[in-house]
């Protein structure tokens, strides 16, 4: 088991790391003196056997545990989700020294991170995420939040997890599809801070994919590592934490103009990725070959997997985008294999030209 | 030297402005403000309407005579007097050799526009009210006419009335000329010191036209959202609209009903509807003027609406100014209890402008009150001194003696959150009374004494229970008993005491089972203890009963 420390002063927490962990919980938050009665939220397809083994892990260390389901699925992440959740665990009889614990995806994580940070104004909250990208991404921060019919993710607190514990062995029953798109925030991580993790993802492609857990406990632990690091330097993300946004400009622009369902998030990211290292190597910022290492790691990985739509199609989303300001994007760039740098972008041409580039 | 000030009497028929202007006018030449009416509701023990009702307006006039000869007796007071007062001859003749009698008219369209509703103005039951509004000034015409000053206030603004009269009284020598003081300027200021999360709270008369500079002064700009109640909207919501927009915030006000039953989940989420519909940024400020409900709510909505909006709280009841105003205490109920949704969020500002707590209901000021005779009693003995030798002052709402005590309340709040922000040890002393408050609340259905009222009993049963323990000098609960009283507050339980220990015992702070309570070890000092056994609270409420 590997550990890292996000260090937030009185907010700070470990992130564990490794293979077979959650058959451990109970033992893992012992350190944390919860109170006895915990909360344990999860999807009903994760309950068997995953959320009986957490539970009974708990349970093994003296805790009452009253596990909840919320469906699968973005529409789960809603206001009224958080209230249905918030309004049984006061039946249950939580009380405000209880703990939640998150056990699933980004959106277990965001759902139930949200009602443990208003819930008796706040209780501790434990991620137990499942997912690749839960894992490398959204279980490492504190974000946490709801979608409004209005917009996605408009509703939300800052509330930093207790604990985090990232089991690996959990990835192997990850769908393919959803494993791949989750991988391209781990390259996103190599790019925009690690080289040697990126050359991990070079040298290790194929035992990545088979899911071998050795391959996978590092990849994810220089991933939070990362991750770790932009969030500590930026807690309330003022300004740095904004490089985590490397490829998320026109990957927010594809997600919208393709619909969201047709292409994953992370395809989507994979795609804004390579038109952030095109407009990069055209500006003379990043040797052309780490774009081309991109290209192919990316390829590796088949991914973006989906075509990239034609640039009219995606220039009216990319207006529309929240991080555009007075109607200048906002880009995260490259300099090459782990380091990135910020730059607005005036010209329009200068941005189809790059989008050419990619979909040539 | 008070000494030596003679007494500014106001006089004149009902809704003329006569305490709105006594206020001020007290406030700016630093004299005590006294509401004669209040007084004598006071010294009654019951409200002027129920006076007339039970004991006749003989008994009332009777009264009044008493009162005036009490105010007569002080010196540097503006006093505002009631509207029939100085009909009686000995009245008049006692008060202007008190001081300088003004009397304030309008013309009879624009008052009986001005009284509104009847019920608590007692001399217009029973007739048409524009008759029995000709027919009173007819009657008392000659009685106003014999002050030494006559004043039309029907279209004048409080502020040309005020400076009318203060020009009178320095031609007259009876203050210094230019005596008068900026109201903004006199401001006061408190640092709640929370890190990077620390804010002004700005207390003083008159503030409402300086939120807008004090917004930008934060670096703050653009599009903003107001949200306030349908009362205090109508009051002061379109003058805060227009000096938010003299300082360049494209602000939209929204409507939320002040009521309990409103602070819950629906509205919540019609609220962050409203915020999307206005295309909110995270720079947006959110403006929320009102009561508890309106702060507590439009707080929780900006603490969440895209991780957290900059919040200014614009209190305008007293318990919201010295209470859920500072702390940053926001939040929601479900159906399944109060407040269970929330959380700490800290206001970027809080401008408590305590010219607004004269307009508030009298039953809703004295439940204020509760909560500033707690926050003395569990911290500050010289404070509760002050209080206690205060009550006309602050029942007639004295707006110097307002700033005063909101600002010595918001300050032993402030230090308590500082010492301890998220509600560990030394904040728990702020549930002073509550414990047994919300149960009295909850074995009511709500419907019975108000917050305010439930933790006056609260309080009461909380020293009896360190009194029994041998650790409260019971001349202390004398003492918070008598302030409690004079400030119209109820001191016993009006229910079965065996139905708030069913409460309790569900009340949220149980902690492991165990039953928290603050106690007293004497006026000023706090501490928090375990109940031993629920008979011990039982022997409490038996005597409280």
């Amino acid at each position: 088991m590997d550990t890292i420390r996000v260090n937030l002063g009185n907010r700070g927490y470990d992130i564990h790391i490794g293979s077979d962990l959650i058959t451990q919980v109970g033992d893992l938050v012992q350190p944390l003196s919860l109170g006895r009665h915990l909360g344990l939220v999860t999807h009903p397809a994760l309950a068997e056997p995953y959320g009986s083994v957490v539970a009974d892990s708990l349970r093994r260390a003296g805790h009452e545990v009253s596990l909840l389901t919320v469906p699968p699925g973005e529409e789960s992440k809603s206001l009224e989700e958080a209230v249905r959740l918030s309004r049984a665990l006061v039946r249950a009889r939580l009380d405000r020294g209880s703990a939640l614990i998150g056990l699933g995806g980004g959106v277990i994580g965001d759902l139930s991170g949200f009602v443990a940070a208003t819930l008796y104004r706040g209780i501790p909250f434990i991620n137990l995420p499942t997912t690749l990208l839960a894992q490398v991404d959204s279980s490492v921060g504190g974000k946490t939040g709801v979608n409004l019919p209005e917009g996605k993710n408009l509703v939300g607190a800052f509330h930093q997890p207790h604990l985090v514990v990232a089991d690996v062995l959990t990835l192997r029953t990850l769908p393919e599809r959803e494993f791949r798109s989750g991988l391209v925030e781990v390259v996103k991580h190599g790019m925009i801070a690690d080289p040697v993790l990126f050359q991990r993802l070079e040298e290790q492609a194929d035992g990545i994919l088979a899911r071998d857990p050795g391959a996978l406990q590092e990849i994810v632990r220089r991933s939070c590592a990362i991750k770790a690091r932009v969030v500590e330097a930026d807690e309330r993300e003022a300004g740095l934490r904004a490089m985590l946004n490397f490829g998320h400009t026109v990957g927010h622009a594809v997600e919208a103009a393709l619909g969201y369902g047709a292409i994953t998030h992370g395809e989507a990211v994979a795609h804004g990725m390579l038109v952030a290292a095109a407009l990069s190597v055209r500006r003379g910022l990043c040797p052309e070959a780490d774009a081309v290492r991109l290209q192919r790691l990316l390829t590796r990985f088949g991914l973006p997997g989906v075509p990239l739509p034609s640039p009219e199609s995606l220039e009216t989303y990319m207006v529309s985008d929240k991080k555009a300001r007075d109607g200048v994007l906002q880009f995260v760039l490259t300099r090459g294999v782990g380091s990135v740098t910020f730059a607005p972008v005036f010209d329009r041409d200068e941005l189809r030209l790059a989008l050419q580039d990619v979909r040539r | 030297m008070k000494g030596n000030k003679r007494n500014i009497i106001l006089t004149g028929f009902m809704a003329t402005g006569k305490s709105s202007v006594g206020r001020r006018l007290a406030v700016m030449l630093g004299y005590d403000f006294l509401d004669l009416d209040t007084l004598i509701a006071a010294e009654a023990g019951m409200p002027i309407s129920q006076i007339f009702a039970t004991q006749g307006e003989a008994a009332f006039r009777a009264l009044e005579s008493r009162m005036v000869d009490r105010v007569a007796g002080r010196q540097g007071c503006v006093v505002a007097t009631g509207g029939g007062t100085i009909v009686n001859q000995r009245n008049l003749e006692t008060l202007k050799r008190s001081g300088v009698v003004v009397t304030l008219t309008a013309d009879p369209d624009t008052l009986v526009a001005r009284i509104g509703p009847t019920d608590d103005r007692p001399m217009l039951w029973g007739a048409d009210t524009r008759e029995r509004v000709r027919l009173l000034l007819e009657q008392r015409a000659q009685a106003y006419a014999r002050a030494d000053l006559i004043v039309d206030a029907s279209a004048q603004t409080i502020d040309q009335v005020v400076k009318h009269i203060l020009d009178f009284l320095a031609l007259h020598h009876v203050v210094a000329k230019g005596a008068t003081a900026n109201l903004p300027a006199m401001a006061e200021s408190l640092r709640l010191v929370l890190g990077p999360r620390s804010y002004e709270v700005i207390i003083g008369p008159s503030l409402l036209g300086e939120v807008g500079t004090l917004t930008q002064d934060l670096g703050l700009a653009g599009t903003g959202i107001l949200v306030t109640n349908p009362v205090d909207n109508q009051r002061f919501g379109q003058r805060l609209v227009r000096v938010l927009e003299e300082a360049k915030f494209a602000v939209t006000c929204i409507e939320i009903p002040e009521q309990e039953e409103e602070k819950g989940l629906e509205r919540l989420g019609w609220l962050y509807r409203q915020m999307a519909t206005h295309r909110l940024e995270r720079r947006s400020p959110v403006f929320a003027l009102g009561g508890v409900v309106t702060g507590e709510l439009a707080g929780f909505a900006a603490a969440t609406y895209l991780r957290g909006l900059p919040l200014i709280q614009i209190p305008t009841s007293l318990i919201a100014q010295v209470d859920s105003s500072i702390g940053g205490k926001v939040g929601v109920n479900l159906p399944e209890g109060k407040n269970l949704v929330g959380a700490f969020y800290q206001p970027r500002l809080v401008v408590t402008d305590v010219e607004t707590l004269a307009a508030l209901e009298e039953r809703e000021f004295r439940a204020g009150l509760a909560e500033v005779v707690k926050i003395a009693a569990i911290r500050d003995r010289e404070f509760f001194a002050y209080l206690e030798g205060n009550v006309e002052e602050v029942l007639s709402r004295d707006l110097r003696v307002l700033v005063r005590l909101v600002r010595r309340a918001c300050e032993i709040k402030a230090s308590i959150v500082e010492a301890d922000e998220w509600e560990t040890d030394v904040r728990s002393f702020l549930n002073f009374g509550h414990t047994v408050g919300h149960a009295l609340e909850a074995a009511t259905l709500y419907r019975g004494p108000n917050h305010g009222e439930a933790v006056a009993v609260g309080m009461v049963v909380a020293t009896t229970l360190s009194v029994q323990r041998g650790m409260c000098p019971g001349e202390d609960l004398s003492r918070l008993k008598a302030l409690l009283q004079a400030f119209g507050l109820p001191t016993t339980l009006p229910t079965d005491p065996a139905e708030i220990t069913r409460f309790v015992r569900y009340d949220k702070k149980i902690q492991s089972g165990q039953i928290r309570f603050v106690l007293l070890r004497g006026v000023g000092d706090a501490t928090v203890a375990s109940l031993e056994t629920l008979g011990e609270l039982e022997t409490a409420l038996t005597a409280c009963a």
